[in-house]
């Protein structure tokens, strides 16, 4: 009857119920407070109709080893006997117990009628303070000396020295805490004994000298509420814990700091429920024990270097709340509930829930693809087999393209199903993979030319560098600093460092590449789109019209809308032409609702084209879901990284390869549209975007087609409406005309628009976008230059300018850039050198070095007056002639050569004739050093 | 005429009756002469333009060296008098209530919370609210413990100085509340804070000093924490000059947001603090709880959702949530069905009474104490097999409730100490003769 049975699965290793308070209807159930002593010898156990004291043993004889517990009977008959004569105390719930560790018979409590109590089991004797008028919340002895603090609601924390007379019952000192809030925790720290801190229900913590009772050593504000506190046991540690039950937070406070006022937050562990108390456990430094005031009868064990999963669950009270607990051990622990058992846990008995995490990935590599990994089946419990597979990636055919855009690159989405495990860079799989997991990769690959498919590769960046003299030079020679654009300098670079075989640096670049020279081609698209919205936004004119139109064409509802969006969104997939992206903000014109969405979409740009998706992908089901998915696909187009994540919550789901059959289909075809063919040339809307679908069914692959079923379906039932009305059908065909006339001038002048619209907002996507990748490339750049390579990433800054000012200090640039220059140096690459520093306009420090020491103060020969312009001497008295020859005493002409000594200089041919002859100035006799 | 009606008005305002034990002494004409004004004005026994005179009478007898214009003075007084006649303030003698003070700048939200907490205007519809501008004193008087005045002053006004008479407003107020828009620059705030604090520490040092860290609701978690401590800090440093020699002002800071309960909360822990015996209503509290296998119970006031006492044990948001919840319902409930009720009337008596059984194997009990109060508990389901027990202890509870009540009521200062001596007597008696059901 002792072994418990929780999920299943049975407690041998000793957990067990070690004393049973039977609490029943009868008997109503009530908070139970635990005391063990330091010795671990003895165990109080109180409460309101409970007061018992039991011996705890250690069982040696038992194999699974453990604790027993059994009843003193000597305090609590003659204690009971006393308290019914004159203690009304009893009668009322006890709020906190505790021994002293210093003197092991004495106990102290705190009840809720204000008073506490200080028994001496040996001589049977207790005393009663009375100081309070509130309820006690918390009684604390002193580490070393017999000082009881106490704190109550009415906020005092009162001092007691036990060593008074007997007869005293008056407190020895108030500390005065400020106002009346509750103060519900005391805990002496470990590190000074004369510490303790208190936590106010306020959220206040104090720390007091226990010798000054004037003011806190330090106070401040921590939590909404801090209800529990305890330091930490290891002195090394100077941390305190506090429990916060309005937050359900656990915060850990570093104390440690030289600084006297300054107290780090070192962590916030996020709980399930609101802390009702917190112990550490001992002789485990990052363990911490929590148990919930309400909602949640566990204990939990927190690991702080890993603290989104508790360590270790404790479930075994499954009638109520656990009130109160303490570690007899660093394996043992003992808690009482409100359900009147006595528990004695094994710590190796607790639940793990990290065993029953499905592990999971996500990780983007430099190369622009994106790589998710996720085990399809729940893991049986067995942490200990740990097998690491390699990865072997299957690449499906690629899929037929017609045609190529012109500027636009073509994404593919290539589906790769291989058994798991990790590579160095494949980090969460590895850390979390456990037997044989599943792995699905998503890959978003990134081609220039048809059929060329970049698989990921994962390679170990972390081989070292084949660095030598020649190849440092050949780099320094012939990296770009500058050119047309960012991407072009990125991938001339990248061919560089790559056929050098220096895989780091190839990296570096490539991932520059992919963080900002996405920003650049968005940037162009955004123009495109901006344009087409500009034509949108004149066609608002006609709006009522419009929604005239809409209100036939919205009658499929939402699924209509949202494959609505999938053709708009498809035909707007080559973002670099501005007519399909005009004709995709004018469909979206037809749906009153789209129209928002889409009008947001197109006007976020190419890649917002995913918005939009989004958008329609919330407004319906089944449909737009693989809408959201083919629109990420248009969006990646433009490398967003951002539609790539949304793109990888879809490749968390089971029907990946169908998405991507049917992006891969539907994008060739979309892409292979002429757009004009489908404009309406002919005026008469309805036929030319029947041709239109007719088209996109006949050639498009079989997701693409169903989703373009209702469409269908809708424009043709709209020529029927139109005859019905046909005074609207002319007034929309007219605002057609208007739109297609937009449109023409639009064709006709698309610089013009893209200036007109280049500098309103950049899309919020790509912003986005941008300051997660540079974390990215500075992590990179951190970690080549830790390798010892700092010259592409010197390079690199140089290039990306500004751009990394946010994530990078520009002290850690500078140092950088100041290394790379010493090297160009001392391999007498001036040239390059010059050419670095000259552009580092963004590093004020680095740019100057070009043109320090270039200047010379002159001072004239005559009357060492410093000159004012060239040789003239500044003063106005000195009638020297500026620029005399020494030798023949002429004004020279031509080149002069002076010493800079003595300022006497002349004829070049004189002086170099002199000095090859005499090392003094002819003039004055100072000697000359020609050496450099 | 103006003499003959200010009398019998004046006692309904907290102007001319401040409890002895507060300290005041004399009565200032200023103060009077504002409080007839409104009076009058809400009576309607003046005309308008027997308003103005005595408000300028009023004002020249003040400081009035930066005195609003005389105009929109009036208003002011007419615009608050509106409010206050709207409560229906009884003739009767006053009670003993100390007063809260809600001050604060500008649109930092004093207007909202008054709605909210006292008129039950609902979050939203504050947004509708204009800005008072100007000095505006409400009085809400139906609450049965406490007489709150909120007073909207505008951040031009200086408390100390201009119209108004700092030693009289002061000594009969037990706390200031003072409002911080949080989601505001707050320095202009903490500035007026030490002038406000300085200047009614002098006059009345007892003054319990609240400040609402308002409108929390727009920041995240960290944000708050962060808030609260900016604040906290740079009051403390500003206030720590101002205490003399040792004593240092202590203020409390709360955060809070009329979207949801923490400004009844933080009202609540005001509250608390100016109820004289708040020990003995706790542990009455504690002993109910105890002896009835009760989880938690809480004291409200039922008009403002404030709880006055609760037992020892640390409350819960979402309990205290669901308690309000239930007096807004008990409360909709008997204003509709109630009959033969003036409208004014809550409905609500000793007599009313409650129970909710939620699905979660919980149970709210509410019982009514008298007019004005209600207890509410919170309890298992097992704990429903003894309600004859949770009954008639209720019965001795609310009993002993009574007594500390008319104790607190008939107090003054002279008994003070007499009385203070008779809680125990009357807690004891009342804990001898609850059952605990082991009996």
């Amino acid at each position: 009857a002792n072994y418990i049975w929780t999920s299943g699965r049975r407690h041998e290793g000793g957990t067990r119920v070690v004393h049973d308070f039977h609490f029943n209807r009868s008997t109503p159930s009530c908070n139970l407070y635990l005391a063990l002593q330091q010795s671990k010898s003895l165990v109080a156990v109180a409460g309101r109709t409970v007061f018992k004291i039991f011996r705890l043993d250690e069982c040696r004889d038992e194999p699974a080893g453990g604790y027993s517990l059994s009843d003193m009977h000597i305090l609590p008959n003659n204690y009971q006997r006393k308290s019914k004569q004159n203690l009304s105390g009893l009668d009322t719930a006890i709020a906190d117990i505790v021994w002293s560790p210093s003197d092991e018979s004495k106990l102290a409590w705190g009840s809720t009628n204000n008073k506490v109590f200080v028994l001496d089991i040996n001589k049977e004797k207790y005393r009663m303070f009375q100081c309070h008028s509130r309820s006690v919340n918390c009684v604390v002895f002193h580490p070393s000396t017999p000082l009881l603090l106490s704190s109550s609601n009415d906020g005092s924390v009162f001092c007691y020295d036990l060593r008074s007379p007997e007869t005293e019952a008056v407190a020895c000192a108030n500390f005065s805490t400020g106002g009346d809030n509750a103060v519900r925790c005391i805990d002496f720290s470990r590190v000074n004994e004369n510490l303790f801190a208190t936590g106010q229900e306020s959220g206040t913590i104090q720390v007091w000298d226990i010798r000054n009772t004037q003011k806190p050593e330090r106070s401040f504000h921590a939590q909404h509420s801090v209800i529990t506190c305890s330091w930490h046991p290891n002195s090394q540690f100077n941390w305190l814990a506090t429990g916060c039950h309005r937050q359900n937070t656990i915060g850990i406070l570093d104390f440690s700091s030289t600084h006297f006022t300054a107290v780090r937050h070192l962590d916030t562990i996020q709980c399930i429920s609101p802390v009702l108390k917190v112990r550490w456990r001992p002789d485990c430094d990052m363990h911490i024990a929590s148990t919930a005031k309400t909602c949640d009868k566990n204990i939990y064990v927190w690991d702080l270097a890993s603290h989104y999963l508790p360590d270790r669950i404790f479930e075994e009270h499954t009638g109520d709340m656990v009130t109160g607990f303490d570690w007899v051990g660093p394996d043992w622990l003992l808690s009482v509930g409100k359900d009147g058992r006595i528990i004695l846990h094994h710590y190796s008995d607790g639940y793990r829930p990290a065993d029953w995490v499905n592990p999971c990935s996500l990780a983007v590599s430099c190369r622009g693809s994106l790589a998710a990994s996720q085990s399809t089946k729940k893991l049986p419990a067995d942490p200990n087999v740990l097998s690491v597979q390699l990865m072997q990636l299957q690449t499906q055919p690629p899929p037929p393209q017609q045609q190529q855009p012109a500027l636009g690159r073509n994404f593919s989405l290539t589906n790769a199903v291989g058994v798991s495990g990790a590579g160095a860079r494949h980090r969460g799989s590895a850390a979390s993979a456990s037997s044989a997991v599943t792995a699905t990769i998503v890959q978003w690959n990134r081609t220039s030319t048809p059929g060329e498919y970049n698989l990921v590769e994962y390679r170990c960046p972390s081989q070292k560098l084949p660095l030598g003299t020649d190849s440092f030079v050949h780099l320094a020679k012939h990296y770009r600093l500058s050119g047309a654009s960012l991407s072009e300098v990125c991938a001339h670079n990248f061919q560089l460092a790559a056929g050098l075989g220096l895989d780091s640096a190839a990296c570096l670049w490539q991932l520059v590449l992919c963080a900002f020279g996405v920003e650049e081609e968005a940037l162009a698209a955004a123009s495109a789109a901006n344009a087409a919205s500009a034509a949108e936004a004149s066609a608002s004119l006609n709006l009522p019209e419009h929604q005239l139109g809409a209100d036939e064409l919205a009658g499929g509802g939402g699924i209509n809308s949202a494959s609505m969006s999938v053709t708009s969104a498809s035909a707007s997939a080559p973002a670099n032409m501005p007519n399909s992206e005009s004709v995709s903000a004018l469909l979206s014109l037809d749906d009153v609702d789209a129209d928002r969405r889409l009008g947001l979409g197109g006007s976020t740009g190419g890649g917002g084209g995913s918005a939009g998706g989004g958008g329609g992908g919330s407004s319906s089901g089944g449909f737009a879901f693989i809408d959201a998915g083919l629109q990420s696909d248009s969006a990646t187009l433009d490398d967003d990284f951002d539609g790539g994540g949304a793109g990888a919550g879809v490749g968390g789901d089971t029907d990946v390869g169908e998405l991507d059959a049917a992006s891969a289909g539907g994008f060739g075809d979309a892409s292979s549209k002429e757009p004009n063919d489908y404009l309406f040339s002919d005026g008469e809307p309805a036929t030319a975007d029947e041709e239109f679908f007719a088209d996109g069914t006949g050639t498009g692959a079989a997701p693409l087609e169903q989703s373009q079923l209702p469409l269908q379906g809708l424009w043709q039932q709209k020529p029927q409406q139109a005859q019905q009305h046909r005074k609207r059908r002319q007034q929309r065909s007219g605002s057609w005309q208007l739109l297609q006339q937009q449109q023409q001038q639009q064709q006709q002048q698309p610089p013009q628009h893209q200036q007109e619209f280049l500098p309103s907002d950049l899309p919020p996507l790509t912003a986005k976008l941008e300051a997660d990748l540079s974390g990215m490339v500075t992590d990179a750049m951190y970690e080549l230059v830790n390798c010892g390579h700092v010259q592409t990433v010197a390079t690199a800054c140089v290039l990306l300018g500004d751009r990394l000012r946010d994530k990078l200090d520009e002290s850690v640039a500078e140092t950088w850039m100041l290394s790379y220059i010493d090297l160009l140096h001392s391999h007498q690459l001036f040239v390059e050198s010059a050419a670095l520093i000259g552009a580092c306009g963004f590093l004020p420090n680095v740019a100057l070095l070009n043109q320090q020491s270039t200047s010379i103060s002159l001072i004239c020969a005559a009357c060492n007056y410093p000159s004012k312009q060239g040789f003239t001497c500044a003063r106005s008295l000195c009638k020297q002639r500026p620029l005399l020859c020494v030798i023949c005493h002429r004004t020279v002409r031509g080149l002069y050569l002076w010493s800079r000594a003595c300022q006497h200089g002349g004829h070049f041919d004189h002086l170099m004739d002199w000095y090859s002859k005499n090392s003094v100035c002819p003039e004055c006799g100072a000697s000359v050093d020609f050496g450099i | 005429m103006a003499a003959e009606s200010e009398e019998p008005i004046i006692g309904s305002y907290v102007v001319g009756n401040f409890p002895a034990q507060y300290g005041y002494d004399q009565p200032v004409d200023l103060m009077n002469g504002q409080a007839a004004s409104n009076a009058n004005a809400s009576n309607g026994r003046l005309t308008v333009g027997g308003g103005v005179t005595s408000q300028v009478d009023a004002a020249s007898a003040g400081v009035g060296a930066a005195m609003p214009p005389i105009g929109s003075a009036s208003t002011a007084s007419i615009a608050g008098a509106a409010t206050a006649g709207t409560t229906a303030m009884p003739q009767t003698p006053p009670e003993e209530k100390p007063r809260i003070l809600v001050m604060g700048l500008r649109r930092s939200g004093k207007s909202s919370i008054q709605k909210v907490v006292f008129h039950k205007m609902s979050p939203n519809e504050t947004l509708f609210l204009e800005s008072t501008c100007k000095i505006q004193k409400d009085e809400v008087s139906d609450c049965s413990f406490i007489q709150f005045s909120v007073w909207d002053v505008p951040g031009h006004i200086d408390y100390l100085t201009d119209i108004f008479d700092t030693s009289d407003t002061f000594a009969g107020t037990g706390a200031i509340v003072f409002v911080i828009d949080a989601q505001d620059d707050y320095m202009e705030a903490i500035d007026r804070l030490k002038v406000l604090v300085s200047g009614a520490y002098n006059v009345n040092p007892r003054i319990k000093f609240e400040v609402f860290i308002h409108k929390v609701d727009g920041l995240t978690d960290e944000q708050k924490i962060e808030v609260q401590c900016d604040i906290t800090q740079r009051a403390n440093d500003l206030l720590i000059d101002i205490g003399n020699g040792n004593e240092v002002i202590n203020i409390h800071y709360h955060l809070t947001t009329i979207y949801d309960h923490s400004i009844f909360e933080a009202f609540s822990k005001v509250v608390q603090k100016l109820i004289p015996h708040m020990g003995a209503f706790e542990s009455l509290l504690n002993i109910f709880c105890n002896n009835s296998g009760l989880e938690k119970a809480f004291l409200f006031d039922v008009a403002t959702k404030i709880y006055i006492a609760t037992d020892p044990s640390p409350v819960d948001m979402q309990v205290y949530e669901l308690c309000c919840d239930m007096i807004d319902l008990v409360v909709d409930v008997t204003t509709i069905y109630s009959e033969g009720q003036e409208s004014d009337e809550l409905g609500f008596s000793e007599d009313t009474c409650s129970s909710i059984r939620l699905d979660n194997s919980t149970v709210l009990l509410l019982r009514g104490v008298d007019r004005h109060l209600a207890l509410v508990c919170v309890l298992r389901e097992e704990s429903m097999d003894r309600q004859g027990i949770i009954e008639y202890n209720f019965q001795r509870v609310r009993q002993g409730l009574q007594r500390v009540l008319t104790l607190k009521q008939s107090l003054s200062s002279s008994i003070a100490a007499a009385s203070d001596s008779q809680v125990p007597g009357a807690l004891k008696s009342v804990e001898a003769s609850l059952s605990n059901g082991a009996a």
